[in-house]
């Protein structure tokens, strides 16, 4: 067996996957940062355990997903309290600064709010990170046919979402 | 499987494939959270740190001068805690404590295989004077509060379970035992722990970890010159460490302390 990748190379080169895969997931503002942050202590964390013969993504993307997830729980109930005055936290990058932006990427960005965290997720994976399903199913650690079923749910809203938004663009 | 997306949705797609990243923005959350993880792995665990005084203001404090932290650690009482709070603040505010993952190593007993090796008779460096007054101690006494830990459902699969008595989870441990005794106002006890590491896992996945906290350790003993040498082994060996900034900005309390002319006992 290899020896594990190095932490800070991967950081340097990973950092990048997972801070675009975070956004996509729907991690918005300032807490794309908190994140990140989160992510990568638990990539540390795990990285002896990471098995070097398999693709690195599908690994990240399994904590990227998991604590996006949890952290976008509880912020939901925790913003108010935890967060302090819009002012100070300016000089933290926002998770929209961090894409270059154009109308299409905008739009896009809409179509994947409609759908639910999980959905996205898959979608996602699929996607864009061209997994096909079954990795998919490993990295999100759900069974199979659960992948499959989000994935459909996933297409349909994304699809409803882009029809919608094209529509709204010609009547505009 | 194949699936043909309408041509609005595909273009959506390739919108989202083709995103470009701002390279300045992506170099300075990089930045950021580059320091805030040297400090958080090398700190407190978030487990033992649920309970922050003013945890709002130490963050707004950390989060604005995350910068300038990374580039020099101005390290004062007031600006350790604002720095270490944000690791303590995501604590709460997602329920992440990376020790649920390895519960084991909440730093209770040590197993009893690894308690027969060297306790007391193999300092980890020369100790060459009694130890100032340590920064970092009293500080974070303030914050060690255990047991307040919020919970989340966050299991991770770890893909090849590391078994509670593995060689991984020994090593974590011992360097969460030497960890905790940081946090508690004790590094003297922190000693102990990594020399144990040092001995039997000369070439642990740990020892870059284990390198970074005796340098704080020694740092915090006020063992300036066995925190010195440390450090520049430590560089050495691990030139493009994680734990660099940490290493740094332990040297650097010691310059501080020298520099304000604080006598040494």
């Amino acid at each position: 067996m290899s020896p594990p990748p190095q932490f800070r190379e991967l950081f340097e080169s990973e950092f990048g996957y997972v801070t675009r895969t975070l956004r996509y997931l729907g991690v918005g503002g300032h807490e794309i940062e908190d994140v990140a942050h989160d992510v990568f202590l638990h990539v540390y964390r795990h990285l002896p355990e990471f098995d070097t013969a398999r693709p690195v993504r599908p690994w990240l993307f399994g904590f990227a997903y998991r604590i996006a997830r949890d952290f976008r729980a509880l912020a939901r109930h925790h913003h108010e309290s935890t967060h302090g005055p819009q002012d100070l936290r300016d000089t933290a990058p926002l998770a929209d600064e961090l894409l270059v932006q154009s109308q299409a990427l905008e739009q896009a960005l809409k179509a994947l709010d409609t759908l639910e965290t999980d959905e996205r997720a898959v979608f996602i994976a699929h996607e864009l990170d061209e997994l096909p399903i079954p990795d998919v199913a490993e990295a999100l650690a759900i069974p199979l046919n659960t992948a499959y079923s989000r994935l459909r749910r996933a297409r349909s809203k994304f699809e409803a979402a882009a029809r919608r938004l094209a529509t709204q663009e010609r009547t505009r | 499987m194949t699936h043909q997306l309408p041509p609005n949705s595909a273009a959506l797609l390739s919108a989202l494939r083709e995103a470009r990243v701002s390279s300045a923005v992506e170099s300075t959350l990089k930045m950021r959270v580059h320091s805030r993880l040297s400090v958080s792995l090398l700190g407190l665990t978030p487990a033992l740190s649920a309970s922050v005084p003013a945890t709002s203001n130490a963050l707004v404090a950390a989060r604005t001068s995350g910068i300038s932290v990374a580039r020099g650690f101005t390290v004062g009482k007031g600006t350790l805690i604002a720095w270490l709070a944000p690791v303590f603040a995501l604590g709460v505010l997602t329920g992440v404590a990376v020790d649920r993952w390895h519960p084991q190593s909440a730093v209770k007993a040590l197993p009893d295989n690894t308690a027969p090796l060297a306790q007391q008779d193999a300092p980890l460096a020369p100790q060459p004077e009694p130890p100032l007054q340590a920064i970092s101690p009293s500080d974070l006494e303030q914050i060690d509060a255990p047991g307040a830990v919020t919970s989340a459902s966050l299991a991770m699969p770890s893909p090849t379970a590391s078994d509670a008595n593995s060689s991984l989870a020994i090593e974590r441990r011992l360097l969460d035992e030497a960890r905790q005794a940081l946090a508690r106002g004790e590094p003297q006890a922190g000693l102990a722990p990594l020399d144990r590491h040092a001995k039997r896992f000369p070439k642990g996945v740990l020892t870059e970890e284990r390198e970074a906290l005796a340098v704080r350790l020694l740092a915090a003993l006020g063992q300036n010159d066995a925190a010195t040498a440390r450090a520049e082994n430590f560089h050495r060996r691990f030139p493009n460490s994680l734990f660099t900034p940490a290493v740094d900005n332990a040297i650097a309390t010691i310059s501080r302390r020298n520099g304000v002319g604080e006598s040494k006992p």
